[in-house]
């Protein structure tokens, strides 16, 4: 973790995904934590609270009651879903379940950065917490 | 004797009677020894002046039977036996006096007689004289006359010729010995011989040998008996012999003449083989006619008009319930009154036939009096006499017939004629009778289902011209089975041709049957196209879904990748700068977002919700969803008329539905005009449903198009443009509404999409 920097969680089971959203995030300056189910990606954050949580839903220890403890260790962190070919029940489930925003598979980047920063931008503002990530889990 | 004489005898024989009775009562009141039974004497005395002899006499037995009474019963006052002798010898003298008074009378009228007999030869005698004078004179006379009488005779005798040879019966006259003497011509005719041939001959050659003898022993008796003339028909059955050698039958009188010691036969004969044969052709008629009447259980009647008298026979009687020799109104009393007038108007003495065949047929009820009705059927002629204006029914002659079983039997087979007939005439089914590869019947339904709208175009043509030929094989065999006795045969689905040449698909089921007529085929067919489109379109919709449900699972799996894809494409375009690269990257984000949109429309029938309905406003549902179109309308530069009915009612549908409706026409509209146009949106009410209208002014779908626009994966957009699934799912969705969508298009003007949603309640 770099001092300074919002620190973004990456979490997707795929690994291609995930160093896609990655490369993607890079550039714009974020400290970026990665994990690849559920569980690693709740103890990432029990750990620490990211800035901001960019997360799929469907993998081991995922689904919209995942949001939902992400939720309830970290209120005011802003997370992003992302679903691969969403429908708009799933949309409302996760969005009732806390998440800030809500994307479909396949995503534009370029949205899903302006996106990104939109919330950090606005959770930087209402009071920056620092996200205390000890590690990266796979 | 004259009446005054008359008159004066009658008071005579009074006065006498009179007297004889008073002198006999005072004989009874006086003694017995009074001799007033002399007093007597005086009536006696005027009996003398009777014309009769015989009236003294009887008179004088009377007065001595009275006296004698008188005696017996008179008082007794001298001896009855001196009164017994006074009494006997007055009575002696009595009878000497009448004896003599009778006599001297008898003699005067003698005289007077022969004085009248001398009279009446005096007279003779002239008379003869005068007589006498008289035959002199008629002799003179008859001379005279004598050779005009001669004249008479040969005109008599020729007139006796001309008629014996032009009489229509033969004549033949023969000797006592049978030698033919005369043969006239009717008898040349009726013998085949000529009158010279027979002439000489004898009688037996015109009779058949085994009636020779017997003919001969009649004849010889007939002329011993002096009957003038007597029918030969008495012998038997008489046959006479032709010249050709043909027996016949002949009716025969004959008579006999005694010309100076000689006799002469002549018999008349008459041939009567035809008369024969018309009887025997009568009695076969009257004898059919019995048995017709008999068969047919027919009454027969006659009326004879002028007298207003029926005659039936049992039978009729028997249906008319009255007897014979009744009046027509007897007749008729058992007659329905509802069907009494018009057969009285058919027998009215009035009745005028329009027509020279006087003869009608009624049909009418008997209402019997115990309450049981039959029907009757009377045929009748009317005979007429008299011409023009008094032409006048005489007499009516019918019969009257029972029919009341067959109308019953007429009733039922009506009631089940009927019955079929409703049941054909209303059956969902088509229906073609066939016969001898002929359509002899097709019901409405029938010539429905064929498009036909007369009868004539089905009926009479061949059964093959009907079905398409792809049936024909199985239909020869079908008919070959059913001919072969088969009753019915499975039911198959088959095509057949309508009149405007396109195939329809239809149930086929099929019998045959057996009438007077021959064998016939029963068909029945029924639309199964309507059948066959929702088989169709479940399949259809069943691998949409199946699809979808597919599509569904995958979604997750292909969704990473195709982002992974995207974004790596993406990435790598704003880190390059070779321009042939960027348009690879941008090839490859294209087809990734079209392969974007089409997992998304499947997965829109995948996800597809089932509908909550409400009731719903429509024209908010319309002006959100072109509101949403907004910009991307101007930017094409289509230009929207909205014209939506104020008083328009509520629809009952989904609200989110109806929105993916809207955007999915609104597209469609906006895509088939690159180069703008007018959008025109309509709302209206049609009878219980609301009527929604979506109009474009591009280029149009060619027909051969328009029926497949919402078949899925129809497209004909550019490719990549379009998913094939955007119509599609439109008709599910208003289908699911109990509504209906159409599409009409002219080519060059536009396409209008119209949907009819039920109304909400």
């Amino acid at each position: 973790m770099i001092e300074g920097k919002p620190a973004v969680l990456v979490v997707d089971d795929d690994g291609e995904m995930r160093s896609l959203l990655c490369d993607s995030l890079w550039r714009e300056g974020y400290a970026l934590h990665e994990a690849g189910d559920g569980e690693a990606a709740f103890q990432l954050v029990l750990s620490a609270v990211p800035n901001l949580i960019l997360t799929e839903i469907r993998f081991d220890a995922g689904g919209v009651d995942y949001i939902n403890r992400l939720r309830a260790i970290a209120p005011s962190c802003p997370i992003v879903v992302m679903t691969a070919f969403g429908d708009e029940q799933v949309r409302m489930k996760v969005l009732r379940a806390g998440a800030t925003a809500y994307f479909s598979k396949p995503v534009h980047l370029a949205e899903l950065r302006s996106c990104v920063r939109q919330l950090i931008r606005e959770e930087n503002r209402s009071g920056p917490q620092h996200v205390a990530a000890t590690e990266v889990a796979r | 004797m004259n009446p005054p004489a008359e008159t004066a005898t009658r008071l005579g024989a009074g006065l006498v009677a009179l007297l004889a009775l008073s002198i006999f009562v005072f004989d009874l009141l006086t003694p017995l020894g009074w001799a007033d039974w002399l007093l007597y004497f005086i009536p006696l005395v005027l009996t003398l002046q009777s014309p009769r002899d015989r009236d003294a006499y009887n008179f004088a037995a009377v007065a001595t039977v009275l006296t004698a009474l008188g005696g017996y019963f008179s008082p007794g006052d001298v001896h009855p036996a001196m009164a017994v002798m006074n009494r006997v010898l007055g009575l002696a003298v009595m009878w000497g006096l009448t004896w003599m008074m009778v006599r001297q009378k008898q003699s005067r009228s003698q005289l007077v007689g022969a004085r009248a007999a001398q009279a009446q030869a005096e007279a003779g005698r002239e008379a003869a004289v005068a007589a006498r004078e008289l035959a002199e004179a008629s002799a003179t006379g008859a001379m005279h006359r004598e050779s005009q009488v001669a004249r008479d005779l040969l005109l008599s005798s020729l007139r006796l010729d001309g008629i014996v040879q032009s009489a229509m019966d033969a004549i033949i006259t023969s000797d006592d010995r049978m030698q033919i003497l005369l043969f006239n011509e009717a008898a040349e005719r009726m013998f085949h011989c000529t009158a010279r041939d027979a002439i000489g001959c004898s009688m037996d050659r015109f009779l058949p040998a085994r009636f020779r003898e017997a003919h001969r022993h009649h004849v010889e008796k007939f002329g011993r008996s002096h009957v003038t003339s007597r029918k030969m028909g008495q012998l038997g059955t008489v046959v006479g012999l032709r010249g050709n050698g043909e027996e016949f039958p002949v009716e025969a009188a004959i008579s006999h003449i005694v010309v100076e010691g000689t006799t002469f036969y002549t018999v008349i004969l008459r041939d009567i083989t035809e008369r024969l044969r018309a009887e025997a052709h009568l009695r076969g008629i009257e004898e059919r006619s019995r048995l017709a009447l008999e068969a047919g259980q027919l009454g027969a009647w006659e009326y004879d008009v002028t007298a207003d008298v029926v005659q039936l026979d049992a039978r009729a009687q028997a249906l008319h319930r009255c007897a014979t020799g009744v009046s027509l109104g007897a007749m008729m009393a058992s007659v329905d009154p509802g069907d009494l007038h018009a057969l009285q108007e058919l027998m009215s003495p009035t009745h005028r036939p329009d027509t020279p065949d006087a003869r009608f047929t009624s049909e009418c009820r008997m209402r019997y009096p115990d309450g049981e009705v039959r029907w009757m059927v009377v045929r009748a002629q009317a005979f007429f006499e008299g011409t023009g204006a008094g032409l006048r029914v005489t007499r009516v002659v019918g019969t009257t017939q029972d029919v009341t079983a067959r109308k019953r039997v007429e009733h039922l087979i009506r009631q089940s004629e009927e019955r079929y007939r409703r049941l054909v005439a209303v059956s969902p089914y088509g229906i073609l009778v066939m016969r001898a590869e002929r359509v002899i019947f097709a019901n409405d339904q029938a010539l429905k289902l064929f498009g036909a709208v007369k009868a004539e175009e089905i009926v009479g043509r061949s059964p093959f011209d009907l079905f398409h030929q792809d049936s024909h094989a199985a239909m020869r065999e079908r008919a070959g089975e059913l001919l072969g006795g088969s009753q019915v045969v499975p039911m198959v689905e088959e095509q057949i041709l309508r009149r405007d040449g396109l195939p329809m698909d239809v149930e086929v089921s099929s019998a045959g049957f057996s009438d007077e007529e021959g064998p016939a085929m029963l068909v029945m067919l029924r639309d199964i196209s309507e059948r066959k489109r929702l088989q169709d379109r479940l399949r259809k919709t069943e691998r949409i879904a199946e699809l979808g449900t597919v599509a569904s699972g995958m979604a997750h799996e292909i969704g990473t990748p195709m982002n992974v894809i995207l974004g790596r494409a993406e990435y790598l375009m704003d880190r390059v700068t070779d321009e042939t690269v960027k348009r690879g990257l941008q090839t490859i984000v294209a087809q990734v977002e079209r392969i974007t949109r089409v997992m998304n429309q499947l997965l829109a029938v995948a996800r597809r919700k089932p509908p909550e309905r409400g009731s719903l406003a429509l024209r908010e549902v319309i002006e959100s969803s072109v509101e949403m179109f907004q910009e991307r309308l101007a930017k094409n530069r289509v230009q929207v008329e909205m014209q939506l009915e104020e008083a328009c009612p509520k629809v009952q549908a989904d609200a989110d539905q109806m929105n993916q409706v809207l955007i999915n026409l609104i597209m469609n509209a906006v895509h088939a005009m690159p180069d703008g146009g007018q959008l025109r949106i309509g709302m209206a009410q049609a009878d219980s449903m609301v009527k929604l209208t979506v109009a474009d002014t591009g280029s149009g779908i060619p027909p051969e198009v328009i029926a497949r626009v919402f078949d899925p994966f129809f497209t004909t957009k550019e490719f990549g443009k379009g998913t094939g699934l955007g119509l599609t799912v439109v008709k599910g969705i208003i289908e699911e509404h109990h509504g209906s969508i159409s599409a009409e298009s002219l080519e060059g003007q536009g396409t209008t999409f119209t949907i009819l949603l039920p109304k909400g309640g």
